[in-house]
């Protein structure tokens, strides 16, 4: 005697709340416009810093130790690091788009995805703007290298504060940019899975209407 | 809503963002022609340029050529740009071997690399007239060229306003009230084409160093605003200094600010001029209202003299 196998009956898929994944996407929508605007702000902030910097700039000199050369060092390959990761999720970010069949359409085919997608790319833009500023900073402060004219060690070299305001706060801005580009992907491409994921969402996105 | 939605339309605003990004941090260099005349002049005479410029000496009739009169001290900052046509220039001596006749024919042309030292000028006459027919290029940073265009023109503007060159000294809050509206902003963006530019100029210094404020306060930008890329250019242009003064321990001040105490070493641009001061207990206070480093920099000794 043989028990009867019963075929498991399938799953039926849970309703999709569209109202709160329409709130949901363009909620994170804001959030990685803001994300751009605030990674914009602070590109421009650099500017008034570099004009201020530009009118008789007067920087401290440290001297050129091993010690300090294998800081700069450091500090440059972890910029480069940050700059190495973002290609990567940007890399992502691009080939989803490209690979996947249909991620792309529906990623550019609503404006909460376009909006996300955009200020991801663009924090990206300002974080690597941040790096090559970086490096060329410091390469510039590294090529500066000379005597300190000091009569009691006329070997003794200096080199331009490398930590100097102007220059210290490079690499932060790039890391904390970074990170906001790379929320801004998480979001775009999770937000796009959502929308590939819903069977029954609608074609264009309305807008959130006030009433 | 219109439903955006292909690839190339990605690349398009990505590149928009790339191109403007670039535009923002793309210095703006002029091109300038100096014509020598008929009347054994040169038009203009005096020029104003800027590191990335070019300049172009070209006869306008007559029988002329150009001498760079202080070629040795400027040949490292320049780049002679060699033109077809033009009458051969000697990059050793610094001028033309022959004089032309033929007119529109390029004497020279000269780019501008880096600000010579002071005065940073190029100085240059005819061949043919010499003393008789002489000019004078003089370079500045771009930030410099503005605030000194600025210094002309309100200088010009405050003319009409104020009773007397005094009060625009006494009283720069005055100066500013009347910099700061629209009239004013009208008569700068009349005036910007303009490239002559007064030089040491008490009056306009004042006005401009008011304006420069207000400029700074309100974040506004003119032509040619400074951008993040020149930051490695101007740590370029950095040269130490070592300060030492007699009695040690002196403290020094850059442009009104405390640097810290002799002995010391700082990094100052090549071609900026600051005001240094040495204050220590119980000796004269020491200023120099107008240091330019020198290019190699230098080991600067101070001495202060005892109060009495």
């Amino acid at each position: 005697m043989s028990a009867a196998t019963v075929p498991e009956l399938p799953v039926p898929r849970k309703p999709v709340n569209r109202a709160a994944c329409n709130f949901l996407r363009w909620a994170g929508a804001f959030v990685c416009v803001f994300a751009a605007l605030y990674a914009f702000g602070m590109w421009l902030k650099a500017s008034t810093e570099a004009e201020s910097f530009s009118h008789n700039p007067t920087v401290s000199a440290i001297a050129y130790t091993d010690p300090v050369k294998s800081a700069i060092t450091q500090k440059v390959d972890g910029a480069k690091s940050v700059l190495q990761a973002s290609f990567l999720v940007f890399a992502v970010l691009w080939g989803v788009i490209l690979a996947k069949k249909g991620e792309g359409k529906l990623l550019l085919g609503d404006w909460p995805e376009l909006a996300m997608f955009f200020a991801a790319n663009f924090c990206f833009l300002i974080s690597w703007t941040y790096y090559l500023n970086y490096a060329d900073s410091m390469a510039a402060i590294q090529s500066q290298a000379d005597t300190s004219l000091n009569p009691d060690d006329p070997k003794e070299q200096v080199i331009p504060d490398y930590r100097t305001d102007i220059i210290g706060v490079l690499p932060d801005r790039q890391y904390t940019i970074f990170v906001l580009a790379l929320a801004a992907t998480g979001v775009t491409l999770l937000s796009a899975h959502l929308l590939k994921e819903s069977p029954t969402w609608p074609a264009p996105t309305q807008s959130p209407s006030p009433g | 809503m219109a439903r955006p939605n292909s690839v190339t339309l990605a690349w398009l605003i990505l590149l928009a963002f790339v191109a403007s990004a670039d535009a923002q941090d793309s210095p703006k260099h002029a091109e300038k022609t100096i014509e020598a005349k008929a009347t054994i002049a040169w038009d203009p005479a005096a020029l104003t340029v800027a590191v990335g410029d070019v300049i172009e000496w070209k006869l306008g009739a007559g029988i002329h050529g150009v001498r760079i009169t202080n070629w040795a001290a400027v040949k490292d900052n320049v780049e002679v740009v060699n033109v077809a046509g033009q009458q051969p220039f000697n990059a050793a001596t610094g001028k033309n071997d022959d004089s032309t006749d033929t007119a529109g024919k390029v004497l020279l042309r000269l780019k501008i690399k880096a600000v010579p030292a002071a005065p940073a000028e190029i100085t240059y006459n005819c061949i043919v007239h010499g003393a008789d027919m002489k000019g004078k290029v003089t370079i500045g940073r771009k930030s410099d060229l503005i605030e000194m265009e600025l210094l002309r023109v309100a200088d010009g503007f405050l003319k009409d306003k104020l009773a007397s060159a005094e009060q625009v000294t006494a009283d720069t809050a005055a100066i500013a009230k009347i910099l700061d509206t629209p009239e004013f902003r009208a008569f700068i963006e009349t005036h910007r084409a303009s490239t002559e530019i007064a030089t040491d100029n008490d009056l306009g210094k004042a006005v401009a160093h008011a304006w420069e404020r207000i400029r700074r306060l309100k974040k506004q930008k003119f032509e040619n605003p400074v951008t993040f890329a020149d930051v490695s250019d101007e740590i370029k242009k950095l040269v130490r200094v070592r300060f030492e003064s007699v009695p040690p321990q002196a403290e020094i001040f850059i442009d009104k600010k405390s640097r810290g105490k002799t002995p010391l070493i700082l990094f100052l641009a090549s071609d900026g001029i600051y005001q240094i001061e040495a204050k220590a207990e119980g000796y004269m206070d020491h200023s120099d209202s107008k240091y330019t480093p020198p290019l190699k920099g230098e080991l600067k000794k101070i001495k202060l003299e005892k109060k009495q």
